[in-house]
């Protein structure tokens, strides 16, 4: 009688065993209804979608060849989450992809039912020549279903494994991702976003091969309850912020070779080791095409100064980005006029050195690319290339990839750190950082008339960052002359001029007036004296903040106005003076406000020392502004005399 | 005499190529279409010859001088062809500002790709593309192309104008036909006839323009091929992958249409009994018709998939219910399909979805078309259901298909019957504001908003409700949208009935709401007021002012 009890509880240990099962280590179709229920571990209750699991796995087939194998189940609860139902999978015309399942559930009378994606209804899209994508769409997709696909697909190579994201733009319960390579391929991982990993586990296990027998390392990172990424305003891209996981091929060695290192000891070796390569080597020593255009550049130029300018005038006003453009011949791109941005800026290198420049390609990480890993010396750590001369002492670092760029102005884009000098014999780092803010001046003088109105000319220079934002902005400046008005719908423009000087500065002169109807309630003038360029809404809206900001560039404004009160008026209210500023000597505001020999005089300086500011600092950037807002909305009253 | 005759003959011919020669300089472009104009259209050939009943061919010539970078979208050349359209020759050139080569492209430079829509799952649809833009301007782009029509159903319209600030020296459009294959044609902002040759059997019409001078954009502009010359033309007879018809009158397309759809109300009788059983209590035909569409909404999404003649055809009404999903012809015939089952009549409707430039005439039957809905006659009234929107209430179509011509098939019959329009009462946005201020000028704010009718669409608010938490946040602040203030709380409700109402709530805080004068506080009453539009002054407005109902700012 002993024995069909110990059965029983075998019988029950099994079950319950599975029962206990955690849902990402079931199978594809394996759903209970428990499954459709909204899990307890995610906060965000309105979130349209909950991906359930998210399991990629990228091993080698048999001909050593980079496989991705995918399985994703999500939770739908919302229609507006619907296109995660329609998938795409794009793979190279000459690689695979295999057993493509995928369905959806929905609990009909109680129970599961399963609609399946019928072979007939998967598409191939021929996208390129190179490319190809199956495409196909999940039947019976509901609010409240669940979905779930899988497919093997060839994907990236020894070299570059397929970057994985635990975080999405819906909450998930379990990612995984397992990397199980031959150990011959050696990787560092690279992970980055602000949520820590819930579980890291390596195995070594032994595979054959041929005869061969090796081993295979494999490596599995999981995160567990991950919230939805919201991007907010002000940051340097959600690349740098989402968690992910990417990893590079650091050294290899095959049974009975050396071992290869592709990730040098230091950054300056890779310089070196760069700077031997073919492609370098063609850009220092400067290209034969390029004599017949130095020679019209150069005519009536003395000063070398002036010859480096010109080079790079030359280069930003002819050369336009072009990212179709696979090639990256310099012969190719110097006819086409046309390539990559560091394309360009290989030209602008390579013309300078034909000139005879001591000029240097300075590779970078670009903001977006995130900040440069100081423990890894890959190459792929660098996304970018700009140009350096050195000349008489001086260094210029330039970019004629953009246009309108001021000549020794950076993109704010690179200004991330430091740059690589590309160099045999000279490697060595540049600090990148701002020359330049976005600076304005203006000085306006305002006529209050008899009847009440306003008569005012407006001097403003735009310099360095703001010129050239302006200059991106409108192609055109008479586009921009037109919003100018556009923005000021009370101010009658009787002239507005605005010339490019120097290509670096923007001088306007505006002549303006404004109707006594718009200003004037029962012999009273009311008007705010910024009269232009207002800061009228708080850039900063959100009252809860995770990332620091990252601005554009810093900012160097100064607005003086000189308001003529004519006899017969009083004053009878100004604005206070006011003076702000940011902590650790980030900004600060100063606005005044005084009667001086019958004028009122206002002086309005904003500046931004700094492009990034903590989590911490974005409350008191946020309290800045909304000052600064309230402030420029105050009124000067001015109250005929009776 | 004869040599001399050949000499004249020749000296005729250089004569003429010298003539319509120098289109490829700047300098030659008279002074007149250079005013207000980023782009001279030097020459725009385009003939279309139709060869048989399943067979046309389409050629375009262009010659376009770009003279500034707002017009290089001129410069990207894309050509659109499918499994039934095929590509027999395309080349392209480019010149710079004095008529010199600089760039020449055969056709197997031409990039190739697919192109499927946004919102499609799959079609046959493919491109050729070449980017010829330059960063030097002014310059000038040549490209030549030939398509080869496996069938005739349309005959491209002929746009005189394609854009704004864009002057027009030559333009030419030549339709060739054999007789008995003779198309249609309509004009509209033009009265000029075409100049017919007969020869033969064959018969050419000829439209010719010349010196059309650029118009400055203008703001609330319905386009320019709403006030410009448009030729649109149509077959009669017309043929689509064995599908054959008559386009002269619109019944002969509800009976192709019939055709297309005819053994495709395959529905289970499983599904029939549900039906049945889903509106046997119900009282009317109104919430039977209510019951049924929502019945579908619940269980189906939209899904574009065009292929061939798929593209008319819908799929049958058992796939849509067994897959849950379909486009617009698919969705709708089945929803007619589920409603034919309790005994309720559905007609298959043609309507044009988005903004047409070109209205429907009920005098010029051709397809004029791009989007499928039903049309639901009730003992005194009618309903019409938009079936590719999951969400929107029975009866209501809204912006995209309101107040204009649907052609309503029912069996062999068509009729244009305009759908409902949303105005007045039926577009509506109510906004009241508690403001409570402080000394400082702070302040505390409820507002109770209601949209109704097509306000529903103002901002995409009907889409809000029942999004996540942080979405919803967005769209607050844009439409409370002052310059400080902070959120307390907020929320959405919506009563789904034929004419939705949604409504929503919030209480926030304002800084600075008053600024303090000397004696008194200033407020500006219209804080709240969603809609702000300035108009610029004109003292030359060329083109019709056109408001969309909803939609801005």
């Amino acid at each position: 009688m002993r024995q069909p009890i110990l059965l029983l509880s075998i019988l029950l240990l099994i079950s319950f065993h599975s029962y206990s099962q955690a849902p990402e280590e079931r199978k594809f179709g394996d759903i209970k209804t428990a499954d459709f229920d909204f899990p307890t571990s995610i906060s965000d209750s309105t979130a349209g979608a909950v991906i359930l699991f998210d399991k990629g796995k990228i091993s080698t087939d048999h001909n050593f060849e980079t496989i991705l194998t995918h399985h994703v189940r999500i939770l739908l609860l919302n229609s507006n989450e619907f296109d995660r139902a329609t998938i795409k999978i794009p793979y190279g015309v000459k690689d695979y992809i295999k057993k493509i399942k995928g369905s959806s559930y929905n609990i009909i009378n109680g129970k599961v039912v399963e609609s399946e994606v019928s072979k007939k209804d998967i598409f191939t899209e021929k996208v390129s020549d190179e490319v190809r994508q199956e495409r196909f769409t999940i039947p019976n997709v509901k609010e409240g279903s669940i979905i779930e696909y899988s497919y093997i697909v060839s994907h990236g190579n020894l070299s570059s494994l397929a970057t994985w994201y635990f975080q999405t733009s819906v909450p998930v319960v379990y990612s995984e991702y397992v990397v199980k390579m031959p150990s011959f391929f050696n990787y560092v991982q690279l992970l980055s976003g602000t949520l820590p990993l819930s579980d890291v586990s390596f195995n070594t296990e032994n595979a054959q091969r041929n005869g061969y027998s090796y081993q295979v390392v494999e490596k599995k990172f999981i995160s567990r309850n991950v919230p939805a990424f919201v991007s907010e305003p002000f940051i340097t891209g959600k690349e740098n912020y989402i968690s992910k996981i990417k990893f590079d091929l650091s050294d290899y060695q095959f049974p009975g070779g050396h071992r290869v290192n592709l990730i040098p000891p230091t950054y300056f070796e890779l310089s070196k080791k760069l700077a031997a390569d073919e492609y370098y080597k063609g850009v220092y020593s400067g290209n034969n095409f390029f004599k017949n255009e130095l020679e019209t550049i150069f005519s009536g130029l003395d000063s070398d100064l002036d010859k480096i300018k010109a080079i790079y005038y030359f280069v930003q006003e002819n050369y336009s980005i072009d990212t179709d453009i696979m090639s990256s011949s310099m012969r190719k791109i110097f006819n086409e006029k046309k390539g990559w941005r560091q394309d360009i800026n290989m030209i602008l290198t390579s013309m300078l050195n034909k000139a005879g420049y001591e000029s240097y390609i300075v590779r970078l990480s670009t903001r977006s690319n995130g900040p440069l890993n100081e423990i890894y010396k890959s190459a792929k750590n660098f996304n970018y290339s700009i140009c350096l001369v050195r000349l008489e002492g001086n260094d210029y670092l330039l970019d004629a990839s953009e246009d309108y760029l001021p000549f020794n102005t950076l993109r704010p884009e690179t200004i991330n750190g430091k740059g690589l000098i590309i160099s045999e014999e000279n490697p060595g780092w540049v600090d990148l950082k701002y020359d330049a803010s976005s600076k304005e001046r203006a000085y306006s003088t305002i006529k209050i008339l008899e009847t009440g109105g306003i008569n005012g000319v407006v001097q403003l220079q735009k310099s360095d960052y703001s010129a050239y934002y302006l200059k991106k902005e409108f192609d055109k400046l008479d586009k921009y002359i037109d919003k100018f008005q556009d923005d000021l719908p009370v101010w009658e423009i009787t002239d507005h001029q605005i010339t490019d000087h120097n290509k670096h500065d923007l001088k306007e002169t505006i002549n303006f007036e404004i109707s006594e109807s718009e200003i004037m309630l029962d012999d009273k003038v009311y008007f705010s004296p910024i009269l232009f360029n207002k800061v009228s809404s708080n850039p900063f809206k959100l009252d809860k903040r995770l990332f620091p900001v990252t601005l554009q560039c810093p900012i160097d404004n100064n607005y003086t106005y000189r308001i003529e009160v004519p006899e017969g008026f009083e004053v009878e209210q100004l604005p206070k003076d006011l003076l702000i500023a940011l902590p650790n000597e980030g900004g600060k505001y100063l606005y005044r406000c005084q009667l001086m020999n019958g004028a009122i005089m206002v002086n309005s300086t904003l500046s931004i020392n700094k492009d990034f500011f903590t989590v911490e600092e974005y409350f008191y950037l946020k309290e800045f502004y909304a000052q600064i807002v309230e402030k420029q909305a105050e009124q000067i009253v001015i109250a005929k005399r009776g | 005499m004869k040599v001399f005759h050949i000499f004249f003959i020749c000296l005729l011919l250089s004569v003429k190529a010298l003539a319509s020669g120098d289109i490829y300089t700047v300098k030659s472009i008279p002074e007149e279409l250079l005013k207000d104009a980023t782009a001279v259209i030097r020459l725009d050939n385009g003939s279309f010859e139709i060869e048989k009943l399943e067979r046309a061919n389409f050629k375009k010539h262009m010659v376009i001088t770009i003279l500034d970078e707002r017009a290089d979208h001129f410069a990207e050349v894309l050509l659109g062809y499918d499994k039934l359209i095929k590509v027999k020759s395309i080349y392209a050139n480019v010149y710079d500002k004095n008529g010199k080569l600089i760039k020449k492209l055969k056709s197997n430079d031409f990039e190739d790709y697919s192109n499927i829509s946004g919102a499609s799952l799959y079609e046959d649809s493919r491109v050729k593309y070449a980017d010829l833009v330059q960063k030097e301007h002014p310059y000038t782009i040549e490209f030549e192309y030939e398509l080869q029509y496996k069938y005739l159903y349309s005959v491209p319209n002929w746009y005189l104008v394609p854009d704004f600030n864009t002057s027009i020296q030559n333009s030419n459009y030549t339709v060739t036909y054999p007789l008995e294959l003779k198309p249609r044609y309509k004009l509209t902002h033009t009265s000029q006839q075409p100049e017919i040759t007969t020869n033969k059997d064959v018969e050419v019409m000829k439209w010719q323009f010349e010196s059309f001078q650029a118009i400055d954009e203008e703001p609330l502009s319905r386009g320019v091929s709403s006030f410009t010359p448009v030729l649109q033309l149509a077959p009669s007879k017309f043929s689509y992958e064995g599908y054959s018809g008559d386009m002269s009158t619109w019944n002969g397309m509800a009976k192709w249409q019939q055709a297309l759809n005819e053994g495709l109300n395959d529905l289970s009788e499983e599904t029939k009994i549900k039906m049945r059983k889903l509106v046997a209590d119900l009282p009317d035909k109104k919430s039977k018709v209510e019951a049924i569409y929502q019945y579908m909404q619940n269980r189906t999404r939209y899904i574009s998939i065009q292929l061939g003649v798929g593209g008319f055809q819908p799929f049958s009404a058992a796939t849509v219910d067994e897959v849950g999903y379909g486009d617009c012809k698919g969705l709708s015939f089945y929803t007619k399909c589920l409603l034919e089952a309790v005994g309720i009549e559905a007609n298959y409707s043609w309507v044009f979805g988005g903004r047409n430039s070109l209205e429907v005439d009920p005098d010029f039957p051709y397809d004029n078309f791009n989007h499928i809905i039903l049309h639901v006659p009730l003992e005194n009234d009618t309903l019409w259901l938009e079936c590719t929107n999951q969400k929107i209430p029975a009866g209501y179509l809204g912006g995209f298909t309101d107040d204009r011509y649907a052609l309503v098939m029912k069996n062999d019959q068509a009729q244009l019957i305009r759908t409902p329009n949303y105005l007045n009462d039926r577009n509506k946005i109510i906004l009241k504001a508690a403001i409570n201020l402080d000394v400082t000028g702070n302040a505390v704010s409820t507002i109770n908003s209601s949209f109704i009718g097509q306000g529903t669409e103002y901002m995409g608010v009907r889409s809000y409700p029942g999004l996540p938490l942080s979405d919803q946040e967005k769209w607050v602040r844009r439409y409370i949208g002052i310059p400080d203030f902070s959120i307390k709380d907020f929320s959405f409700d919506e009563a789904k009935q034929e004419l939705p109402e949604l409504y929503f709530t919030a209480n926030f805080s304002i800084r600075g709401a008053a600024s303090k004068l000397a004696d008194k506080y200033a407020v500006a009453p219209t804080l709240l007021d969603p809609l702000k539009i300035s108009l610029k002054k004109s003292n030359s407005r060329k083109s019709p002012v056109y408001l969309p109902i909803v939609g801005f700012p």
